[in-house]
């Protein structure tokens, strides 16, 4: 096939295979170009990053060269310049930030941060306590506590900087209004911008806020993890942990017979494969249920739809684990099976690895089809009906219409729903975790006590560090990696996909 | 009205945290600490709790959150864990991973001589780590931890009880399961009692902290060991055999006909079976016209007293403990749950004499259980599901791949 | 992970299409539909149309087998919940059964439930959870979505890429953390709901795709003449926006009193082994905890068919919202 760009008119005078192959052929030339054009993208944002980096230092300096009196006080007593000119509000904001940073610095933040190098020197010893004879813990350093902390105060300090930036350039603008012989804002504007054109501020400072502590700052401190010898003997307490690079990605990586390099590669193929058939088998299935139920002469279509929905309202710790229990090895399910005859011996469904990745797909099928058959009932119903129509003047059959109409606008539509659904479902717990808990486990694959097994995910095999054998630091190192998984696909899907979306649409 | 509703709501959120939080300013007591228990045992520790602080010497009144945390899950939440119970209840052969991992403190010299005099010879060795006369970790609170076979009469004939090959027929000949795990997580345990019969030996002796030497004797892949595998190999061929450890497979649509289990079990195999429960030592198998009789392992639950940085508060913890693991404890424990004691006094009790589970799993082929480092178990379960799907001819691979894969466990930090 | 928060993840994620770096809004793209022009123009042949009462009786057939496929599906769709409801009610013994239909009715096992376990508890303290997270949740998700939607400041879009790329760890590394900073601050062990309640609603301003895909649909002219009216943003937030936001609020709502029910892995470890602090989910599971199924399992139904009534009701009632929200999510997302 030629690679040369085809005109319009050249494609559509293509048979259809060629035109497959020539699509096909044009996404595998397109990467060289595309990655090419990532890194572009990000030498520019680097670039323009350090630029404006450099425009604020230069604005910083200016600042100080030509200001006010004010001005340069404020380098050091923030909010000087807006108290000095009548902003109470903005100039008590600025200075209380500052006491309270300079407080915390002096009293928590530099022992946390001085110890963060190191992540604390002192052990903890147990000695003999001279008038009971009993032996005692006398606690030291506790490393955990120290990167914790540590970690925090390094987010105050930055967060100290920005205000600090912020006031800088806010001493810039009153210089620059002072000198044009304009009014300054007053307090009442301040406020009043809060409720009306910097309302996101009010909106977004909680939420934020909260997103920081509870998200942001948990997982930087679970990264830094992947990069300490922290796990259930070095805990931090009694022994400290420390520092120790890249080891614990070493070790994961490390070619060769050891068990945790060989469950990895295991364990992330499956999870792939997992997540390709959860996705898939629920998306056309649902639609081909949807589909159904939408099809003209089919009564009550409410009740079906009802009675699919309600497994959505039931928690899944109920009936997943019910329906493991009936698929058990001298569960109902082979008992009927064994009384009516069609089996002889009882199957193990969880007990044979390929037999129980096929039961969680299978599984999963159940659980997800209701979800997906709720999605594509509205879509599907958006659908033109005149294609339809049509379509069936042309004379296409049922199967034909779902290939020329159904399917691309669907995949259309729903096209990034899939990639966020297999991201999901390659951090799919509930399914896994109640069905099988990750069995037949395979002895081989343990590592560091953490059980692993046939139908184990990444995500299973890290709960099972994190809550089993406190294997935090390798629990950590997976983390990074299905992060990176998932990012990379995303990636990769949304640099190949055009974007049929884009916000402003609407508008 | 909505709008008080809704104030009456608020009005509950606010204040429930202020009762949370008055609940734990202690009145009169002087030490507040939490207490993990096994399954059963809940009300009993906290009566038994009350008469310590009614009866003790020193006056001293604890105050006790008392929690039903199964043996198996405690050492996993007691590790690493700066708000662990300050006493627990583990399972023996959790001890050094318990020990290595701080989880523990020493018992005092008063405390250790208690337990030494008052408990059988077994309980106190398998909690001393670093061989004899090496410290004492913990307050033996039952000697019961084996396991026996329970059947169903209706179906194993009388005199079949003690062969193996007799039992498969039997189950196979019914359509039922022979449950006994020994290819699935925790199967390790059980696994073992078919190497011990043919005179095999695992041992691992650790140094005073719990950590493993690099002493350890293991013959599994020898000429026992090849017998003890050519028994199991009966068992795993047969369709009768269910990888399961649970009575309650009595009861299952495919219901067992034999389960190898713990003597915790009886109560639920009671339940399942009534007067149809039978009981009994493990069966023997029959190799080149040779019979041996599976080991059972014996084991012990204890008490141990999580590291405290107050002397005083140790000193009465470990009095509390000695009382809640004396033979007036153990006595009331075996009353409400059937635990075995490990106190010489109370196993000469009547009562306690009398047990038919207890009696069995004594009248069985002990083996005492000690330390194993806790991927052993892992790499005996891979041991038998190597010689579920090997060749009847070639058992020899699956213990050479089970010999390889022992140097390993020391390095492993576990 | 909770059923709850899969569909969340659905929604979650936001383009990064064309300029993972850029900070300005994305210009408008052509609108372009090709998979519909490819779909019209792939009918070349014309087999005219015949139209005959064969056609009908043909019809009349694969309907009819709809119906029964249909009817095979819900069958088992629903076969697991009537299980459920059946082991609920069987008296006879408290394991695992090895049949369906009960030998003994009755409600022994409701009754063990509320007088003899903790359940009421739980279920109190799950649904206090529910109603805050339900009203904090809400409140932060339209606060970030309208704020996203409407204002354009700088950083906005950095902002809700770096809340698709910390979307993408997997949270329960994060577990370890938070049990340890809730024991600091005594809210873990027996007070578990309270920081289990600060944990679902503080972060729970990612959540807001849905939310801004809804706002971004309602026309910013009608932002713009109540601005020439005089109305600051936040009355147009207030007044103008969150009246047409219905549907999507009670979605938002409904999916975070969902979400405490399902939760039985953060739930159990925040509680720290103290049976006080559960909620339902981590409690019933505990029922059924190796060394207790054996007394429980039965309970432990009777225990599932209470909690997935009223949701089951409320979900009956309010399933409209939630086909919107997440039909919604699905396209835009």
């Amino acid at each position: 096939m030629d690679k040369e760009q085809l005109s319009a008119a050249e494609y559509l005078r293509l048979r259809r295979w060629e035109r497959l192959v020539y699509r096909i052929s044009k996404f595998f030339t397109s990467i060289p170009g595309r990655t090419k054009s990532f890194f572009l993208k990000l030498k520019n944002a680097l670039g323009s990053f350090f630029r404006a980096l450099w425009a604020n230092l230069v604005e910083i300096w200016t600042t100080f060269r030509e200001g006010s009196w004010q001005t340069r006080v404020s380098f050091l007593v923030m909010g000087f310049g807006s108290l000095a000119h009548g902003q109470i509000v903005r100039g008590l904001a600025f200075l209380l930030l500052e006491s309270a940073f300079i407080f915390y610095m002096i009293f928590c933040g530099a022992y946390w941060l001085g110890k963060f190098g190191t992540l604390g020197t002192v052990e903890t010893i147990q000695v003999r306590d001279p008038e009971t004879g009993i032996m005692v813990t006398q606690y030291g350093d506790n490393s955990f506590k120290i990167l914790l902390y540590g970690l925090i105060t390094l987010f105050f300090i930055v967060a100290f900087l920005y205000t600090w930036r912020l006031n800088v350039k806010q001493n810039h603008i009153i210089d620059g209004i002072l000198a044009s012989g304009k009014k300054l804002k007053s307090n009442k504007d301040d406020l009043h911008s809060l409720v009306d054109d910097s309302f996101h501020k009010s909106l977004l400072s909680l939420p934020v806020f909260g997103i920081v502590m509870f998200t942001v700052l948990p997982i930087i401190f679970m990264i830094l993890v992947a990069f300490t010898n922290y796990d259930a003997t070095n805990d931090g307490r009694f022994n400290l942990f420390r520092w120790v690079g890249l080891e614990n990605f070493g070790r994961l990586f490390s070619f060769g017979e050891s068990g945790i390099t060989v469950a990895f590669g295991e364990i992330l193929a499956w999870t792939l494969i997992w997540a390709f058939f959860a996705t898939f088998t629920n998306y056309f299935l649902g639609m081909f249920v949807a589909m159904m139920i939408n099809k003209k002469g089919i009564k009550i279509k409410k009740v079906w739809r009802t009675l699919l929905v309600l497994t959505i309202a039931v928690p899944q710790f109920i009936s997943l684990l019910y329906i493991s229990n009936l698929f058990a090895e001298n569960g109902i399910v082979n008992a009927t099976l064994m009384s009516w005859k069609w089996i002889k011996e009882p199957i193990k469904f969880w007990g044979d690895g390929m037999l129980a990745k096929v039961m969680v797909i299978v599984i999963n099928i159940w659980v997800g089809i209701p979800y997906l058959m709720l999605i594509t009932t509205g879509i599907l119903m958006n659908i033109p009906q005149d294609l339809y129509e049509s379509a069936r003047i042309d004379g296409a059959n049922v199967f034909q219409q779902y290939c020329k109409i159904t399917l691309p606008y669907m995949l259309f539509v729903t096209g990034p729903y899939l990639l966020n659904s297999f991201i999901s479902n390659i951090n799919n717990f509930n399914v896994i975790y109640l069905l099988t808990g990750g069995r037949p486990w395979e002895p081989a694959w343990m590592v560091n006590g953490t059980p692993a097994g046939k139908t184990s995910i990444l995500i299973t095999w890290l709960f099972g560090m994190t809550s089993d054998s406190g294997d935090y630091k390798t629990a950590s190192v997976i983390g990074i990696l299905i992060f990176a998984v998932c990012a990379i696909l995303s990636l990769i899907v949304f640099t190949v996909m055009p974007s049929n979306r884009r916000e402003d649409d609407y508008s | 009205m909505r709008k008080r509703a809704a104030a009456l709501l608020l009005s509950a959120l606010l204040t429930l945290p202020a009762i949370g939080l008055c609940a734990c300013g202690g009145g009169g007591y002087d030490y507040e600490i939490t207490v993990w228990v096994g399954e059963g045992t809940k009300t009993l520790t906290e009566k038994q709790i009350g008469d310590f602080n009614e009866t003790n010497e020193a006056g001293i009144k604890f105050k006790a959150t008392v929690l039903e945390v199964s043996e198996s899950v405690a050492a996993g939440d007691a590790i690493g864990n700066p708000s662990a119970a300050d006493i627990a209840c583990f399972a023996q052969d959790q001890e050094a991973r318990l020990v290595r991992r701080n989880a523990l403190s020493p018992l005092g010299t008063t405390a250790a001589a208690a337990v030494r005099e008052a408990n059988d010879a077994d309980s106190v060795a398998a909690l001393t780590l670093g061989g004899e006369g090496g410290t004492l970790w913990g307050f033996p609170l039952t000697s019961d931890n084996g396991y026996i076979m329970y059947y169903d009469k209706s179906v194993i004939a009388e005199e079949d009880v003690s062969s193996l090959e007799a039992l498969i027929a039997d189950c196979e000949a019914a359509g039922r399961n022979f449950a006994m795990n020994l290819t699935e997580t925790g199967g390790g345990w059980y696994t073992a009692a078919f190497f011990y019969a043919t005179g095999c030996r695992s041992e691992w002796p650790t140094d005073d902290g719990g950590s493993f030497l690099t002493t350890y004797e293991d013959d599994f892949n020898s000429e026992n060991g090849l017998i003890a595998a050519q028994g199991m190999k009966k068992l795993l061929d047969s369709t009768a055999y269910l990888a399961s450890d649970k009575a309650s497979t009595f009861g299952a649509a495919i219901p067992s006909a034999v389960v190898v289990s713990g003597i915790w079990d009886y109560n639920t195999a009671k339940r399942e079976l009534g007067e149809n429960l039978g009981i009994a030592p493990l069966p023997s198998f029959t190799v080149d016209g040779e019979s041996y009789t599976l080991k059972t392992y014996l084991g012990h639950k204890f008490m141990g007293i999580k590291p405290q940085t107050d002397a005083y508060r140790a000193l009465y913890l470990q009095q509390l403990a000695t009382y809640l693991t004396s033979e007036k404890c153990q006595l009331e424990r075996f009353e409400a749950v059937g635990w075995g004691p490990s106190n010489l006094k109370a196993q000469e009790n009547e009562a306690v004499k009398g047990s038919e589970a207890l009696r069995v799993l004594a009248e069985s082929n002990i083996i005492p259980q000690g330390q194993y480092p806790t991927d052993w178990w892992a790499s005996v379960v891979r041991l038998s599901q190597n010689i579920q799907n090997s060749e009847a001819d070639a058992l020899n691979v699956p213990l050479g791949t089970y010999e390889s894969s022992l140097a390993g466990l020391l390095s492993s930090n576990n | 992970m909770t059923e709850d928060e899969r569909i969340f993840e659905f929604d979650a994620e936001e383009s990064i299409a064309g300029g993972e770096f850029d900070l300005e809004p994305a210009p408008l793209p052509p609108v372009e539909e090709p998979a519909l022009i490819r779909a019209q123009t792939a009918y070349g042949e014309d087999k005219g149309s015949r139209r005959n009462s064969s056609v009908r009786v043909r019809s009349r057939i694969v309907n009819t087998i709809i119906h029964i496929v249909l009817a095979v599906l819900c069958t088992v769709w629903i076969l697991p919940f009537v299980g459920i409801l059946l082991e609920s009610f069987r008296c006879e013994s408290p394991g695992l059964a090895g049949y369906l239909i009960p030998k003994q009715w009755g409600f022994d096992n409701y009754v063990r439930l509320f007088t003899e376990t903790q359940f009421p508890r739980w279920f109190l303290q799950t649904f206090l959870m529910g109603l805050v997270t339900a009203v904090v949740q809400t409140a932060f998700v339209l606060a970030v979505s309208y704020a996203l939607s409407r204002h354009r400041f700088r950083g906005r879009r950095l902002l809700m890429n770096l809340m698709l790329i910390f979307g993408m760890f997997p949270g329960f590394l994060t577990l370890i953390l938070l049990r340890t900073l809730m024991q600091d601050w005594g809210l873990a062990d027996a007070n578990a709901p309270f920081g289990l309640a600060i944990i679902y609603c503080a972060s729970s301003g990612m959540g807001y795709y849905i939310a801004k895909g809804f706002f971004d649909t309602i026309p910013r002219s009608l932002d713009e003449a109540a601005r020439v009216d005089g109305a600051s943003r936040m009355q147009i937030f207030f007044k103008l926006i969150l009246p047409l936001s219905k549907p999507i609020i009670i979605y938002t709502v409904l999916m975070a009193f969902m979400a405490p029910w399902g939760d039985f892995v953060m739930a159990r470890f925040m509680a720290n082994n103290n049976d006080a602090g559960y909620n339902v989910a981590a409690g019933l599971q505990w029922l059924i905890s190796e060394t207790k199924v054996d007394t429980n399992y039965t309970t432990f139904c009777a225990g599932g068919v209470v909690v997935a009534l009223p949701i089951t009701i409320l979900f009956m009632c309010l399933q409209k919202y939630y086909v919107a929200g997440v039909t919604g999510g699905a396209v835009k997302g």
